[in-house]
């Protein structure tokens, strides 16, 4: 059996703030501690604060989650909240990792994340399951995915994102027990009895031909089929009809995204400013070789792909009954859509049980599960089920 | 040491490892300001710099409008273009199933441009099977 406490907050005092979850946690759950808690925090708060209260509020110290861009559950949202998911369960095993210097060595970084999986030693439960957040700031996203794949033998289905600083992509921290930690990525491991659901899904389609990745540093793309990566971005904008603003150009480029071809999907990459030898920095690093489109969307696709992702992760679970959500959702989704983004959270909530979710605006989603888009994505939605 | 003549300098451009200073001492041999090398993306069809090249090249209109006439393009291409952004200049570009030579300013002898382009066939073949390869990795 598992109980859940779906839980918001607009209170600005990061102490308060974390006693009114505490509080909001322990009355749900009639007086008991928590085995576990996921929290999001905008970046206006003081952290070490904030999971100080609400820790010892909680009774818990098994406590996973990120700053984050927007914060929300299914019956509230805004921006500078901190939203909360507390669990106590019969049926479900929690445990905290942490892994440093991302910049410095991102496999170190992974393994040392997953080292503390008491599912790695011994198989206490039957499913096997992990949140993932990480400071996608310091980079090495993709890879460190990848390299959790491998340390944990492919048996782990990972979902999560890249914590966020409120859209000010200076600087954003994990949460790992009453640590705010940069630079590092924190993991919350779920051993269940029953299978935890994730699904995938964006609504971007191609706009423009494909276009091959001739020179790439990371996340800065220098050209496509030679030219300076932002020439593409023009001859679109000119073909099209928009305006690119090379000043000012993230109104252009929050429509107007890539995609990187991988199978019969794409892989979204959000472009975020242009230098000045028209290379085009984006929010996540893009392959050398890979073919790339522009891709466009609309505010009735970014529903369908949040209907459709909340589909994927309840039949994920095999018709059992679904227990409390876990909801990701790019930062630059809810800038391009403004107040149509509660139409997608509307969305999930309709498809979701009544246990609710809990979720935020993130720097890229992660996502790995069988049948799945797998890896790490911008502009896409991810819902994560877990059992009831 | 003798001078390397032109159709051993185009071999040499067969070294993806020596094909940037290979390149050097081809323009140098042909009395041009540069030479430059495309090769057909084998699933896009948009011709891309060789690999071993630079990669990215900062081109004005003109430019853009050469490369994508040498697409269509079977033989000899001449314009003035503008490259670098800022600089224009003659380009005559040699081009052969997916295969661009592309001569940057400067007047090249008409016999040496005619040996490069009776080896042409030979360096598009190799350019080509390159291509695939380094791409397919990718």
């Amino acid at each position: 059996m598992t109980e859940s406490v779906t839980t918001i907050t607009s209170a600005a005092d990061s102490a308060e703030a974390g006693a009114e979850l505490g509080r909001a946690v322990r009355k749900g759950l009639n007086g008991a501690a928590a085995d576990a808690v996921i929290v999001f925090a905008s970046a206006k708060h003081d952290y070490e604060k904030l999971l100080w209260g609400l820790a010892e509020g909680a009774g818990t110290d098994v406590i996973v989650g990120s700053s984050s861009a927007g914060e929300f559950t299914h019956s509230s949202r805004g921006e500078g909240y901190v939203s909360a998911l507390a669990l106590r369960s019969s049926s479900m095993q929690f445990s905290v990792g942490l892994g440093r210097g991302l910049t410095r060595d991102s496999v170190a970084a992974a393994r040392e994340a997953v080292s503390t999986f008491k599912g790695l030693t011994g198989r206490p439960m039957p499913y096997r399951s992990a949140l993932i957040m990480t400071d996608a700031l310091a980079g090495h996203t993709e890879a460190l995915v990848e390299e959790m794949t491998i340390a944990t033998g492919g048996n782990y289905r990972f979902f999560g994102g890249g914590a966020g600083d409120d859209g000010l992509f200076q600087k954003t921290h994990v949460f790992a027990g009453r640590q705010p930690v940069s630079d590092a990525v924190a993991a919350l491991e779920i051993l269940s009895m029953q299978p935890v659901g994730v699904g995938v899904s964006h609504g971007w389609v191609p706009a423009g031909e494909g276009m091959r990745v001739t020179e790439v540093e990371g996340s800065r793309l220098v050209s496509l089929n030679g030219a300076p990566a932002v020439e593409a971005f023009e001859a679109h904008a000119e073909a099209t009809g928009q305006t690119l603003d090379l000043a000012s150009p993230l109104p252009f480029f929050l429509h107007n995204i890539l995609g990187i071809e991988s199978g019969d999907s794409y892989r979204l990459r959000v472009p975020l400013g242009v230098d000045g030898e028209g290379a085009v920095a984006c929010a996540a690093a893009i392959p050398h070789g890979a073919i790339v489109r522009i891709m466009k969307t609309t505010e009735a696709s970014a529903v369908l792909a949040a209907e459709q992702a909340t589909r994927s992760a309840l039949e994920a679970l095999g018709g059992r009954k679904p227990g409390p959500a876990l909801v990701f959702d790019c930062v630059a989704t809810r800038l391009r859509t403004g107040r149509a983004f509660d139409n997608e959270l509307k969305a999930c909530a309709d498809l979701l049980g009544p246990a609710g979710f809990v979720g935020c605006n993130t720097y890229g989603q992660i996502a790995r599960a069988e049948g799945q888009f797998g890896g790490f994505h911008n502009c896409t939605a991810v819902v994560c089920v877990l059992p009831e | 040491m003798a001078q390397a003549s032109t159709i051993e300098l185009v071999v040499a451009l067969s070294d993806r490892a020596g094909r940037a200073s290979a390149i050097q001492a081809l323009a140098s041999s042909l009395g041009v300001e540069a030479v430059l090398l495309f090769a057909r993306d084998p699933v896009l069809g948009a011709l891309i710099p060789a690999p071993g090249l630079p990669q990215t090249l900062r081109g004005g209109a003109t430019w853009r409008a050469f490369l994508s006439g040498c697409m269509i393009t079977s033989g000899r291409c001449a314009a003035t273009v503008e490259l670098p952004k800022g600089r224009v200049r003659p380009a005559l570009a040699l081009v052969h199933e997916g295969t661009a030579v592309v001569l940057l300013g400067g007047t090249p002898a008409e016999r040496e441009v005619a040996q490069v382009e009776r080896l042409l066939p030979l360096l598009a073949a190799m350019l080509s099977a390159e291509q695939h390869a380094v791409l397919a990795h990718a």
